[in-house]
Order: C-alpha cells, then structure tokens, then sequence
C-alpha cells in the first residue's frame, strides 16, 4: 500500500511509455526514417556522380506510369500476388480445417509439415525448386519417364515456377490464420446445424466459412502482401519473362544505379499494395461485421 | 409424437467399449431421462440417436422407421447442446429460421411458427438479438426454441443445464419440464446430476460403464435402487450390514444386525443367513422412538450442521459406524448428545 501511494499519477501514466521507448526508437530508425528517405529520394532528380541530383521532379512518377512495359509488370505482379493467394487459400483451407478439428496422435507431425517450408533457407528452398523445375530436372524427367511428355515442359523462368515456388512458401502463412480461428469454432455449432437439417455441404457454406472470415481476411491479406513483394523466387525463377516489380526495383537500383527511379517504382508498388488491402478490407468488411 | 426403440446397441472407440448391449423402449411423449457419472455411455447414447456416432452393433428406431445408420440431416430430431450452440453470427430470430429453411418452410408460416415459439419461451421482442447479447438462461431458451420449431419428433437434451447458475437451474427445470408436457414431444435428456434426473424425468436410466445399472421411475430409483451403486449414485444413503434372519410375508425382511433385529422392504432373493446391507435415507430417519414396529438405533451425536433449513447429523452407533440424518432446523441436538434415532421398515430398503 506505502509504495502504491508514492507513485504520483503522472509517474503511473510515463510507466507504460518508458516501456514502449526502445520499441519506438527503433521503428523510428529502421523503418520510419529509411521510408522517409526513399519517398525524398524519389521526387530526387538523377544524377550520374551522386545517387542522386539537388533538385526536386515529379518525372520518375510520370515516365513509370506512363510506361507500358513498367505498368505490365506492375499488372502482373498484382496477377501474381492474387492467383497465389487464390491457391494457398484453397489448399490451405482443408488442411487447416483438419488441423483444428483432428484428435490424430500425428497431429505434430502434422505441424511439422504445415511449417517445413518456413524450416528451410530462402535462397536453398529456392534452389531446391530450380532442380526439380528446370529443363532437365527431377519434374521434366519423371513426366518424361513416365511418357506422358515428348518435349521438357517449360515450368521455370515463367509465371507457374513462381507460382508453384510462392504457393509453397506462403502456404503456412495462411493454414496458421486460419487454423487459431477454426479451432475456436465450437464444433457443437456444426452438430447443431446438421441436427437442424443441413447437408455437410450446407452447414460449411451456411456456418464453418461464414465464421471462418476473420482467418480468411487475415491469411490472404498476408499471403498477397508478401507475395507481391517478393523478390528472391521471382528473381530465381521468374527469368526475364515473369519479373515482378520488386525484381525491377532492385534492377533499378543495383544493376542501373538509378536510384530516384527505383524509389519511385517500389513507392509505386507500395501504394498499390496498400489501396488493395484497403479495398479488399471494405469489401470483406460486411462478411465479419456481425461476428463476435 | 413418436415411440423410439433402442434395441441392443453397442459402441467401441478403438479397443475402447462405451456402451454394452443397450436397450430402451420410450413411450410416446415420454421424458426419459439418462443418469450417470462421465464415462458411463449416456452421451454416447444420446449421440448414436442424434445420428452424430453409428453404433458397432443395434438398431435405433422411431416409429416404425430404422434410423441406425441415417445421418442426422435426415432423422427430425431436435437436440439442445451443453454449450447452447446458438450460430453466433446470427441473431436469435436467424438462429430460429435455420431449421425451417432447411426445411423449406414458406416465408409467412416460418414468421408465424417462430413468433408462436418465441412467445412459448418468452423472448417475444429479443428477435433481432445476437446471442452475445443474451443472459445464460436466454440463450438457453433459444436453444431450447431451436429445438422445437422445427416440430421434430424426438427432442435430445445433452445436459443442457450444466453451464447455469444454480438458482437459474432450479427455474429452467420446470420451464422444461413443463414445455415439454405442453408440446407432448419424445424426449431424451442427458444428466449427471441426480436431483435433476428426479424432478424432470417420466423415468430414469442409472447407467455405469458403458451398461444400464436400473431403469425406472424417479421414485423407484430413489426409494428402490437395484444396487447399493445406484443407491449411493442418486441420493445419500446408510448401510448397515447384518444377516438375513428370517423369511417374512408382505416384501418385509429381518436383518441381524450388531444393533439388533431390523427389518426393511426388500425384493424376493433373499435366503435366511445370507449376507445383506440395509439401506435407509438420511431424511427417512426421525429423532426418537418413532411409531410402533419402527427400528430404533441408539447412538451418539458426532457432528451437527446447520443448514438455515435443516441440520445435517453425523451420528455415531457402538461400534462406530456413522450414520447421516436430516433433523428439522428447529431440533437442539449438539455434539456429544446420546439420543435414539428411529425409521419405518418401509423407508428402509434391503440390498446384496
């Protein structure tokens, strides 16, 4: 009681604050000041001695949105971001439903498997799909062993290498989402719908997927956020055909050493990253309005 | 309303056997109660009816139609969960509807059917409620208005009581009790708790492990348990061990006891010098000597609690053997105190 009294209530109230302060200092410094520094740059113009010139343009944003080839590989990062999204949530759905809801002793192992993507290094996961998807590799060769193909199909240096590469690595990102919210789905409610009358079918439509919203909204806002943003599988495996923004970015910036530029094209994916979210937000917004 | 007949049903998880040859016959309109401790096959049962388990061996039948392996979709039974199991992202006239759409019930039928069930449970005006927004015993009764809209023809109730209060319990016992009676609907209602089993139930089946112990009405199962398991498992009891003395007329038995002849109410079975307990209820003994032909035991006073309407005793007999007694609040007895105890063959009751 004695020490309670002695802290003032302006010392109760800074308690909190002094807490958050190491937090604070260093979102200011790795993440506030750097995306300052690159929405200054962008607006920057170039310069061939120094990252870039003195005085101030508006040109990296004009020349980017009117250039067909850059706003190309803008539409197909957004492609690409949606078509992954679309797959891991439709793989990962079942998975997740049985995760929840299994009482297997396997359920660990399970785990494990939902997680070994996430286990293995970027750049060697990365190469791991390089051989089984190039020309000759582990995939072409089977399906040719098999009979089934005459030619090597071409399934690297294009969309479906980077497609199946993301698909895998994001998979975990949205079995997890969605398993925490299924398994705070009572399973009494399903009992209860298929006492009531309804088919399996309709009590997953009517009950399970209603519910699941939150894990749903969630998970694919993850999975596209990070696939959009990629870099080392598009890179990798997405050749000259199937590069994606964040690949011209860094070709930008490294390769041409044009740095206004680039900071330009990789604000340019960050605010369309970000009005998609937020639209898909509003659009999903009326399906968890009368959750819990 | 329906007749349901379970005839010889058996279930097995794995190397694990839940329910042992079970059988039951439930009248039409009947409210058959299923009373035992965890573990013991009633929810089992009840889920095998529901059609959520199939069982590895038996039959389910309503009516005249076999029901054992249908799904649940198909077999018109209305079941009221533990956990309520309203759909929480609709609201309480929403959650009324499901089973009518399912049903394919016409929209101005449905408003009238639901308003009429509403009324019934008295949540008239909390139709566009969310279950969140809902007391325990509300949500209760929309579960319980859930059930019943639908019409079906057997009403399963897998103790739906157990996450209320106490007092709310009390209420909604009759509240079902009594919904049930108006609606004349076939019901199975699943309980651990005794008291609860004996006020609702038309009959009661005790059952442990997986078989049934006794099947009967409240009263037989209080007053006339068929094992000392079931004695102790519906009510508190005394037992005091003796020998059978005698052959008597009228269903009455002599027992030889340390503290002499007693005689109880008993079945026929038992054989002059075979080992038997006494059963008698703590309430169905009465300070004193009682009336004539009571038994009568002397003993001392151990403990004595005061309940506000009652005083519970813990008596002592010679050889110190304690016996429970329910005295009225008004009794003086305390701790210590000799004093002779009485009760009525009747109450008394005669087990292996």
């Amino acid at each position: 009681m004695t020490v309670a009294q002695t802290i003032s209530p302006a010392q109760r109230r800074l308690g909190p604050l002094v807490l958050i302060v190491p937090a604070i200092a260093l979102l200011f410094a790795f993440f506030v000041l750097p995306y300052f520094s690159i929405i200054v740059m962008s607006f920057r113009t170039a310069s061939a001695s120094a990252p870039y010139g003195d005085s101030y343009t508006l040109v990296h944003f004009t020349t980017a949105l009117s250039d067909s080839y850059t706003m190309g590989i803008l539409a197909r990062t957004l492609g690409l971001g949606l078509l992954v999204t679309v797959i891991t949530l439709i793989l990962g759905y079942p998975v997740a439903w049985h995760l929840a809801r299994t009482k297997s002793r396997w359920k660990g192992l399970l785990y494990t498997f939902v997680l070994s993507p996430l286990l293995v290094g970027l750049v060697v996961r990365t190469f791991g799909w390089m051989i089984i998807l190039s020309k000759n590799g582990v995939a072409n060769q089977s399906l040719a062993w098999l009979g089934l193909t005459d030619s090597p199909l071409q399934l690297m240096n294009n969309n479906l290498g980077v497609t199946i590469a993301l698909v895998h690595v994001f998979l975990p990102f949205i079995i997890l989402p969605l398993l925490g919210n299924i398994q705070a789905i009572n399973p009494e409610l399903e009992s209860a719908a298929r006492s009531l009358g309804a088919s399996r079918t309709k009590t997953f439509f009517r009950v399970t997927l209603p519910l699941s919203m939150p894990g749903i909204q969630a998970g694919t806002i993850l999975v596209f956020v990070l696939s959009i943003s990629a870099y080392v599988t598009p890179a990798m495996l997405g050749g000259a055909r199937a590069k994606t923004m964040s690949v011209l970015v860094v070709q930008y910036l490294v390769d041409n050493f044009r740095w206004p530029a680039g900071a330009a094209l990789a604000l340019i994916l960050a605010f369309t990253a970000i009005v998609t979210v937020w639209l898909y937000f509003m659009l999903t917004r009326n399906m968890t309005r009368r959750l819990p | 309303m329906t007749a349901l007949n379970i005839q010889n049903l058996c279930k097995s998880f794995g190397s694990v056997e839940v329910l042992r040859d079970f059988s039951l016959d439930i009248r039409e309109g009947e409210f058959v109660s299923l009373l035992g401790p965890s573990g013991c096959g009633k929810t089992t049962t009840l889920r095998c009816v529901a059609g959520f388990e199939f069982p590895n061996q038996g039959k389910i039948v309503f009516g005249q139609k076999d029901m054992t392996y249908l799904a649940p979709e198909k077999r018109d039974v209305g079941m009221v969960f533990q956990s309520y199991a309203l759909f929480p992202h609709l609201t309480v006239r929403e959650n009324l509807a499901f089973g009518l759409e399912m049903r394919g019930i016409a929209t101005e039928e449905m408003r009238r059917r639901i308003d009429d069930i509403l009324q019934m449970v008295q949540l008239t005006g909390l139709d566009d409620r969310f279950p969140r927004e809902l007391s325990g015993g509300q949500q209760q009764r929309v579960a319980l208005a859930r059930a019943l809209v639908i019409e079906p023809s057997v009403l399963l109730l897998d103790e739906p009581l157990a996450n209320l209060d106490a007092s709310l319990r009390d209420d909604m016992r009759f509240f079902i009790r009594d919904l049930q009676q108006r609606v004349g609907i076939t019901s199975i209602y699943v309980t651990h708790d005794q008291s609860e089993a004996i006020v609702m139930s038309d009959r009661i089946v005790v059952m442990f492990d997986g078989q049934i112990a006794q099947v009967g009405t409240p009263r037989e199962i209080h007053d006339m348990p068929a094992s000392r398991r079931v004695a102790e498992f519906v009510g508190r009891s005394n037992f005091i061990e003796g020998t059978v003395a005698s052959a008597a007329s009228g269903g009455m038995q002599k027992l030889d006891t340390p503290y002499g002849i007693l005689s109880a109410a008993c079945t026929s079975g038992f054989e002059k010098g075979s080992k038997a307990g006494l059963m008698i209820r703590p309430e169905n003994i009465e300070l004193g000597t009682g009336k004539t032909g009571w038994n009568t035991l002397n003993a001392v006073v151990s403990k004595a609690v005061y309940l506000g309407d009652a005083i519970n005793l813990s008596l002592r007999l010679p050889d110190n053997q304690t016996v429970l007694v329910d005295a009225k609040a008004d009794c003086t007895v305390k701790s210590g105190d000799e004093l002779e105890v009485s009760f009525s063959p009747a109450n008394a009751w005669l087990l292996v």
